[in-house]
């Protein structure tokens, strides 16, 4: 296999097991729907061009995490949007079908969604990433393979933000 | 509701995020807009390294003018070697982040780091050509001002201000900005 057959057969794959880490990823960092997407675009060409250097040493999810968190860390609003928006435009909307829940259980899951996005963005860049991998059931080692920050660390860390802002969440729902 | 549930209401978010139709077509869009960020990244450098060389012309053409004339030529002289060390240094600089670019797949912390590296050397370019420190008393500024508007002209003194609104709205804001957030990975390492 040539190596851009193989970079191609990695991103396409990446795209379709991992997708949901970037949208969520961006939408963590980028509160405005325009930024999210901007960045959104910055994280999957960020990807893209990290592919010849994974060598498969790192877990796929590990990488993809890598990329993205460090793309969301150092990302800047640009004044000027970029007039492409093709990316957005062929993404389907593949949510899980919601046309069977109670409309008072959807409307509490949103409010519940929006309160935790919340407060995950009110935290700093670095507290920000480690609830998130945690949010996303990420264990202490995986996280610290992530981070670069060792693992006894993280716990104290994530213990921290968790009682900061997650308590709060916990004692409204 | 505990940890564990609101872990579980972020995961099935997650999954219902929107994924991409066909990842053969998002492939070839995020391939068109890499493309495009390399040719617009070549493209600013080559306009970089061209403004700076033609810079560095017009003013070694006044220094060889005056030089030929007899009159004071160093003040043309210092400004062209300032042009052309500014293109010369894009060009050195240009080449090392070219190799740096690209991302690493590193852990968030030595990425964090490598971006600080980044920032840092534009950061002294800018400080050692015409840049003088935001506070500065007046009557210094005024000087330099002076200095550089009578020897070099309007140009050099729009090419500080210029330097001037690169550091205090840019550079410095973001070098801060990436060693906060290195503090706080270091501060619980």
């Amino acid at each position: 296999m040539t190596s851009a057959k193989r970079d191609e057969q990695i991103f396409t794959t990446w795209l379709n097991d991992h997708g949901g880490i970037l949208r969520q990823l961006s939408r963590v960092h980028a509160p405005e729907p325009a930024d999210a997407d901007e960045l959104h675009q910055e994280m999957l060409v960020q990807l893209w061009r990290s592919v010849p250097r994974f060598l498969g040493e790192a877990k796929a999810s590990t990488w993809i995490y890598r990329v993205c968190l460090n793309t969301g860390l150092t990302w800047r609003r640009t004044t000027r949007r970029r007039a492409a928006r093709v990316v957005a435009d062929i993404e389907s909307v593949e949510t899980a079908s919601s046309e069977e829940q109670d409309p008072a259980d959807q409307q509490e899951r949103g409010d519940l969604m929006d309160a935790l996005m919340q407060a995950v963005r009110s935290l700093s860049p670095g507290r920000r990433s480690l609830v998130v991998l945690a949010l996303d059931g990420l264990s202490y080692r995986e996280i610290s393979e992530i981070t670069g920050m060792t693992e006894n660390h993280v716990g104290v860390a994530l213990s921290q933000a968790l009682t900061e802002k997650m308590e709060q969440i916990s004692h409204e729902f | 509701m505990s940890f564990d549930e609101l872990q579980l209401a972020w995961q099935q978010q997650r999954a219902a995020q929107p994924k991409p139709a066909f990842a053969q077509a998002t492939l070839r869009e995020v391939r068109t807009q890499s493309r495009a960020f390399t040719r617009m990244i070549f493209w600013r450098d080559v306009r970089e390294v061209l403004a700076s060389l033609v810079v560095a012309g017009v003013f070694g053409n006044f220094g060889w003018q005056a030089h030929q004339a007899g009159a004071v030529s160093w003040p043309a002289w210092t400004a062209a070697a300032a042009a052309a060390g500014v293109g010369i240094y894009f060009l050195i600089d240009r080449w090392i982040m070219r190799r740096r670019a690209a991302p690493q797949g590193e852990d968030l912390r030595t990425g964090l780091q490598r971006s600080v590296e980044g920032v840092e050397p534009l950061l002294i370019a800018v400080q050692i050509t015409f840049y003088g420190p935001e506070d500065a008393p007046l009557w210094s500024k005024i000087m330099v001002w002076a200095i550089i508007i009578g020897t070099t002209g309007w140009f050099d003194k729009w090419i500080w201000q210029l330097n001037q609104n690169a550091v205090r709205d840019d550079l410095e804001p973001r070098r801060q900005n990436l060693q906060a957030q290195l503090r706080e990975f270091d501060a619980a390492s």
